[in-house]
């Protein structure tokens, strides 16, 4: 049996004190953080017993003495403003609060509201079945764990059949040794609206932290959202983040998360295609040095009828790097013409690194056309060999080969401001 | 798609096939239950050295301390354990109908349709056959020339007794006792099953199957199967039969353990069509099986071939050890279910030793309320260089109330290895089969054409005659479901 989580470090710094988790938080909210608080006080340890953490053992992060965040203090430090963006919205969250007031440059915001505080509160209020929801194929453990512990939310919402030309760019930076950070992040797309989203994660090196965000979107009838995710941690860092996504009737999701892993990496993205005629394009792409981790779980859940989905994960390891891949793609008997894409690919470049991967298929439905791949390999010795025929060193071949297998995934990208926001330096 | 149909026309091979012709009248029958006791008898009557012993006991004593498991993407009702009866005498002849005449007319039909010769079609029915014809038997001919090239082809009780030393070598190596619950269980309480040894540099001139033995009228309920090729020999190894089998034990959980040693070759085929239940899913096998090879030596090759047509529930995982340098393994399957039946089937592939080489083809097929499951692993090993792996596998749905299920796991630690795995499901495509239509083939054609170009990959590594059967099997569970 595995011990609670109660007897660790990780819990007695966290969650030792519950007066100061409440203040200032609403009511409801703390309807539920109870029946939170009373579920991690009792939960045991996932484990590689448990299926969903099989291939990445958490077990560093529990002896981890980790502090919350109070207060805002320092200066953000120079080598971070490269990530703040012209012409887009730049919302700052530093070490998990989010920094100073949000302004909305001009009229390319328009019908856009962004929300913190009071009013960001209000509006999670107002969408209470997604918050009340707890990710269906996670372990309940880290949902319940923001629901505590985050006090500083973020709103976006777009107006009815509000086209936003422009860029919302959330910049999370972490750089307090041993912090616990819980962002909460709503994304409501309005029906037939649209919206551009890229979320960056940065710290400083080599420090230890968790940075265990959540981020909801809900996209109505015939919205969209290209949406972005880039990971730059510490490589003694812990990211468990989740990303969230119900999808009504033709909505459109195109999303792409870029990683160079950490000491505990995992990233979980949850789709409900719960409207006909949805569609959700989910992209990934980590690459891997030293002993750095990076495990993806998405899980495509199509509950209408004719929903897409489509799945791109690369990886390229090189060092003592450990990639792990577990994609499930659910489509129940009412989802007919579902179609359903999911490619895993890793190229190994060194001996010592380890790739897990798990591609699964449930299907109820029988008018679906379901496929899914994972290839694991090594540079062709042909091609490389091509390309020194023609005066090309090997180091530089071997870089023009990485970066033909990790354009496949940017090339995917077709909002030209994620792209640059994603791809930039 | 009629349903109805179909369920009418599945109830030809699944329906009633009667069981009530066997007497209980054995004195020589243990009573029910397991305890020490019981392991001790069943070592006493089939007349066991003290290893042997020695050995069910340590597997009895471990079981005792595990849980049955329940991991797989199924329920089942609570098996009794105590309610099972681990031994009795080998059954008498002269039990059985007197003639086909006897056999339920189903089951008869069924036969024709296969293409079942008749002196066969009885043997499987439990027609007592009569002495004469029994002793011309394909049987016994093989045997004899089986003993002038060495080979060892017996029961496993058998083998017990007179090859001590290899048995005690080999049992076990594979699949210990503390492997899962229900090889724990079967190491136990084993009563039956086949031996083989083929000396080394033999290439075995027959297909070896179980049809061949004498005295092996019926499979067990706990069978234990132990195949071993030594250096350079070959061996091909049929088990079961295309025609649904007569059992009345609903829980089978068998042990299959083939060791191939420096460039030896095992092939393994299995056709399944245990009883699976009527429409509803009343009754049928458990099928709980645990198969698996090792390529022990050098050049050594595994080949697996299933084809998985009945029980009520099918839980296994031919699998293969890779451990030889150049070892090679293979799995081809294909697993249907209709009416209520479940699948979680599939295999794993463990390579240990370099430029280890392995391909997995799985083909599901699902119709009426029937779930299949593939569910397999390939794990690469940091020793295994130049590892190579090939995995397709295939789910075909037909009908909205079933379902198909991919789990495949795999877990790379050499970066030398190159592995590629895909799965698809999908439905039967209407335009292909309005384009048979179209050149004249009637709607069942047209599918049973479509389902064979499926599984075609698996089909033609099957024994010619197998295969045949097979391709007839498929389209008969599969009469009336129009995709």
């Amino acid at each position: 049996m595995e011990p609670l989580l109660s007897s660790t470090a990780f819990f007695s710094s966290l969650l030792g004190d519950d007066h100061k988790l409440q203040s200032g938080i609403p009511q409801w909210i703390r309807d539920y953080r109870r029946g939170d608080l009373d579920f991690l006080a009792t939960a045991r340890l996932p484990s590689f017993k448990d299926e969903e953490w099989l291939y990445t053992p958490l077990s560093p992060l529990w002896r981890q003495p980790l502090k919350l965040v109070d207060r805002l203090d320092g200066v953000l430090p120079d080598q971070f403003k490269k990530y703040f963006i012209e012409d887009a919205v730049n919302i700052l969250i530093y070490n998990g609060r989010i920094a100073g007031d949000i302004t909305l440059p001009d009229q390319s915001f328009t019908g856009v509201s962004i929300e913190k505080g009071d009013a960001a509160f209000k509006r999670l209020e107002a969408s209470r079945e997604y918050f009340s929801t707890l990710t269906p194929n996670d372990s309940p453990l880290f949902g319940r764990l923001n629901r505590v512990l985050f006090s500083d939310p973020l709103v976006i919402s777009v107006g009815r059949a509000v086209t936003s030309p422009g860029l919302i760019n959330i910049v999370n930076i972490i750089t307090s040794p041993d912090a616990a950070v819980f962002p909460r992040i709503m994304i409501k797309v309005n029906e037939g609206a649209s919206l551009n989203v890229v979320q960056s994660y940065l710290s400083i090196p080599d420090i230890a932290y968790l940075d265990l965000p959540v981020t909801d979107i809900v996209l109505d009838a015939g919205a969209r959202l290209d949406y972005g995710e880039r990971h730059l941690h510490s490589t003694a860092g812990t990211h468990i983040g989740a990303v969230r996504v119900w999808q009504k009737k033709d909505s459109t999701l195109r999303s792409c998360i870029l990683s160079t892993g950490a000491g505990i990496f995992r990233s979980n993205v949850n789709v409900i295609l719960e409207g006909q005629g949805a569609s959700a394009e989910i992209n990934g792409l980590h690459s891997l040095q030293g002993e750095a981790h990076a495990d993806s779980h998405t899980y495509l859940e199509h509950v209408a009828p004719n929903t897409t989905s489509n799945q791109l994960y690369k990886c390229v390891l090189e060092g003592e790097s450990h990639s792990v891949f577990h994609g499930r793609v659910f489509v129940h008997r009412e989802a007919q013409q579902t179609n359903s894409y999911q490619l895993n690919k890793n190229l190994l470049l060194s001996r010592e690194c380890r790739v897990d991967t798990k591609p699964q298929l449930e299907i109820k439905a029988d008018d679906v056309k379901c496929t899914h791949g994972a290839t694991i390999g090594q540079m062709d010795e042909d091609q490389l060999f091509y390309l020194q025929t023609r005066a090309v060193s090997r180091d530089e071949a071997v870089r023009m080969l990485v970066r033909g297998f990790m354009d496949d995934v940017l090339s995917r990208v077709q909002n030209p401001l994620v792209r640059e926001a994603l791809t930039q330096e | 798609m009629s349903e109805d149909k179909n369920i009418l026309n599945g109830s030809q091979l699944t329906g009633d096939y009667k069981y009530g012709f066997y007497a209980e009248v054995d004195s020589d029958t243990a009573p029910k239950g397991l305890s020490e006791d019981i392991v001790r008898l069943i070592s006493s009557k089939k007349g066991e050295p003290a290893f042997m012993l020695e050995w069910r006991l340590k597997a009895f004593r471990y079981w005792q301390g595990m849980k049955e498991p329940h991991w797989a993407n199924f329920k089942y009702g609570p098996i009794n354990y105590q309610d099972i009866r681990y031994y009795s005498a080998p059954k008498l002849r002269g039990d059985g109908p007197k003639s086909l005449a006897e056999v339920d007319q189903e089951v008869v039909k069924t036969f024709e349709k296969l293409g079942i010769p008749i002196s066969e079609q009885k043997r499987l029915s439990g027609v007592a056959v009569d002495a004469v014809f029994d002793s011309v038997s394909v049987g016994t001919t093989h045997q004899v020339e089986l003993e002038k090239q060495g080979i060892i082809f017996c029961p496993i009780s058998e083998a017990v007794q007179k090859h001590p030393d290899l048995v005690m070598k080999y049992i076990g190596s594979v699949v210990p006792y503390q492997d899962n619950f229900f090889a724990a269980l079967n190491s136990a309480v084993f009563t039956d099953g086949s031996f083989c040894y083929i000396p080394p540099g033999v290439r075995c001139p027959v297909e070896l199957s179980t049809y061949f033995r004498i005295n092996a009228k019926e499979t067990g309920q706990f069978e234990r199967t132990l195949i071993v090729a030594d250096k350079g020999a070959f061996v091909s190894y049929l088990e079961g039969c295309t025609a649904p089998s007569r059992d009345e034990n609903q829980l089978h959980a068998a042990v299959v353990e083939l060791v191939a040693l420096d460039d030896a070759e095992i092939k393994y085929s299995t056709v399944q069509n245990w009883y699976a239940g009527d429409k509803n899913g009343l009754g049928g096998i458990y099928n709980f099986v645990t198969k698996r090879g090792k390529c022990a030596g050098r050049n050594s090759k595994i080949s697996w071939t299933q084809v998985e047509a009945g029980s009520a529930i099918t839980w296994k995982y031919p699998s293969c050890i890779l451990q030889g340098d150049n070892s090679v393994g293979e799995f081809y399957s294909v697993a249907l279910t209709n009416n209520m039946m479940l699948a979680d089937t599939g295999t794993k592939m463990i390579h240990i030793g370099k430029n280890t080489k392995s391909t997995i083809i799985s083909k599901g097929i699902s119709s009426d309320r029937s779930h299949n499951s593939y569910r397999g692993m390939v794990k690469i090993m940091p020793s295994a260089e130049n590892a190579r792996n090939f995995s397709q596998c295939d789910s075909m749905l037909i009908g909205n109330n079933c379902s198909a299920n991919t789990f495949p796991s795999i877990e790379i630690g050499n970066n030398s290895a190159t592995m590629e795995h895909e799965a698809t499901t999908s439905r039967i495509s209407a335009d292909q089969i309005f384009y048979l239509q179209s050149r004249g083939l009637d709607k069942e054609e047209a599918i049973s054409l479509v389902i064979n170009g499926f599984c075609k990959e698996v089909f033609k590594t099957l024994p010619l005659e197998f295969s045949v059967e097979a391709v007839k099997l498929l389209e008969m569970k599969l009469e009336g479901s129009v995709g």
